[in-house]
């Protein structure tokens, strides 16, 4: 696993045991390990995403390294794979298509800031909404433009 | 009484829905050129799906992540994405395979040319991967499948001598007329077939789609431990059917109605249609599987909303993908390309790509913080788990050079 390219404006660096800081979270965990790439589930229990890349923060009492969010959306994963040109154009892309713009995001619609993490195991559970998230943007497009035309797409649960 | 039959019924669901195009054309092709010579193969494949399918059937039960989740997590966004790719590209060999396999069934009993049914066949499967809940699909085509069983009664009728039979199975060896090489490559197409990657793919995410929990762990154990062996031994009585009438005959299998022909002739009229419609559930289940699994994969590696439980506007992007798929395989399907020949080269190219899913399945399964402190391998397991991970890199080592010097196993 590498981490060639790190989320442009956020720190590179990522020591094998970016552990999270106990003060603040009260969590040690191996972020590799136990972050990377796990599935995000929004606080309905709707996946929302994989954590596609963490934010590392120092500590600037203690000097420690700690997780500060968890980035995920469009483009973060071809950035942290090295593929910058990739992750802007997804980027962009992303852009044209999230086209109801919220007034009262809680956050960034790429970072999820760690406090909104709740329980970590085999699924992470954050608690927002995937409506605030950009790795919903495609979803909604593709519901309003291809699904929502075709018949029976309808909300009736067909068990 | 109602949990039996249901578990009964997940068997039979099992048995039926193990054989597909590729296990069609794989064993039928190689009963009549190298008779029971490659039995051994489909016993070493059909154990090791076992395993496999065990392992990931328990951890999507205990942790509700299918397989392609974990190859992301324990592979990484690289490896992950290049066996991405490398999956949905012999799904959609397969997929294409499958549609072709239902169209062929379908135009021996309509007399209509197979590549006029195949906007209808691939319009079919999308339809029913949009509106068909996901157990009516799984028990409807997996019970009709139980059609192929037609296979062994045409071996019981055409009378064979069983104690040949058997030692013609027990004692292998490469026939005079085949070479070392086109030995091993059959043997790999066998070994694929039985072990392609769709059906973990498949049966994770349908035990994530049923809801399973830990209560299903025996469900699970039984679908996979009765069902998927006898699933296989409906695979060695196409083997057998053909190399007790086809072999002789020195008649090869290029097409698929020449998988029917010892039933034809073997069972007559009555045993043709019950083998039709078999052929028919057969790949029409399995182009389901395929269809969704191409889903899937692409879902599950990209964190997407999936799965057909919910109604498709619940999983927009999953669905968006079948479509595509279902499209693109009709389309390379309609190119006239030979379904035997795809197939044949689906089923090798798995073989090939099959290490990259199985070992995250095997760390997984390990894993206390996923299955839980009682539910991970045992010793025993791990030793069996660990052979086949020798085995399937071996197999992806030698395959495309077998495929180079055999020319495609001519």
């Amino acid at each position: 696993m590498g981490f060639g390219g790190a989320a442009p404006g956020k720190e590179r660096s990522m020591s094998a045991s970016g552990a999270g800081n106990p003060a603040r979270t009260g969590r040690v965990l191996h972020a590799t390990l136990d972050l990377l790439d796990r599935q995000l589930r929004d606080r309905n229990g709707k996946l929302c995403g994989n954590v596609d890349d963490l934010e590392i923060t120092r500590d600037d009492e203690t000097g420690q390294m700690f997780v500060s969010a968890i980035l995920c959306g469009p483009g973060i994963l071809a950035y942290r794979m090295g593929r910058r040109r990739l992750g802007r154009w997804l980027e962009d892309a992303n852009r044209r298509v999230h086209d109801t713009p919220r007034h009262h995001e809680p956050f960034e619609r790429t970072r999820i800031p760690i406090v909104f993490a709740g329980e970590i195991g085999p699924m992470i559970e954050v608690a927002v909404d995937v409506d605030d998230l950009a790795t919903h943007d495609m979803e909604r497009w593709t519901l309003t433009h291809i699904i929502d035309h075709i018949p029976g797409s309808g909300s009736r649960a067909h068990q | 009484m109602k949990k039996v039959l249901g578990v009964a019924l997940g068997v039979l669901t099992a048995i039926g829905g193990f054989v597909d195009m590729g296990d069609l054309v794989a064993n039928a092709a190689t009963g009549a050129r190298f008779d029971m010579n490659l039995a051994w193969v489909v016993v070493v494949g059909v154990i090791g799906i076992v395993v496999y399918a065990e392992m990931s059937g328990r951890v999507a039960a205990l942790c509700g992540r299918p397989v392609f989740d974990l190859v992301r997590e324990r592979l990484g966004p690289r490896f992950g994405l290049a066996n991405l790719l490398a999956s949905f590209f012999i799904n959609m060999l397969t997929l294409t395979a499958e549609i072709a396999g239902v169209a062929l069934s379908l135009s021996l009993v309509s007399s209509v040319n197979y590549l006029f049914l195949i906007p209808f066949v691939a319009l079919l499967v999308w339809l029913v991967c949009w509106r068909m809940s996901f157990v009516m699909m799984e028990r409807v085509f997996g019970l009709l499948g139980l059609c192929l069983i037609v296979f062994a009664v045409a071996v019981w009728k055409i009378g064979p001598d069983w104690n040949q039979l058997l030692s013609g199975s027990t004692h292998p060896h490469v026939p005079h007329s085949e070479t070392l090489f086109t030995y091993a490559y059959f043997g790999i197409a066998l070994f694929g077939a039985a072990m392609t990657p769709y059906e973990v793919f498949f049966f994770s995410s349908g035990a994530v789609e049923d809801g399973w929990t830990s209560k299903d762990l025996g469900e699970n154990k039984i679908n996979v431990l009765v069902g998927f062996p006898l699933g296989g031994a409906l695979s060695l009585a196409i083997m057998a059917s053909t190399h007790l009438l086809l072999a002789p005959r020195h008649i090869s299998v290029d097409q698929l109605s020449q998988v029917a022909l010892p039933v034809a002739s073997a069972v007559g009229r009555l045993g043709l249609a019950v083998v039709i419609i078999g052929i028919f559930a057969a790949t029409f289940g399995a182009a389901l599987e395929t269809s969704l699994s191409a889903g899937y994969v692409v879902a599950q590696y990209l964190g997407w909303p999936w799965g057909k439980r919910d109604a498709p506007r619940t999983a927009t992007r999953f669905h968006v993908v079948i479509m595509i798929a279902i499209f693109g395989a009709a389309v390379f399907g309609l190119s006239g390309i030979d379904p035997v020949k795809v197939t044949e080269y689906s089923i090798v190219l798995s073989a090939a790509a099959l290490p990259l899913t199985y070992f995250p399945i095997l760390v997984i399964a390990n894993d206390a913080r996923y299955v839980g402190p009682d539910h991970t391998n045992g010793r025993f397991l791990n030793a069996v788990a660990s052979v086949y991970l020798i085995i399937l890199l071996l197999v992806a080592i030698a395959t495309i050079p077998l495929m180079i010097i055999t020319k495609g196993g001519a």
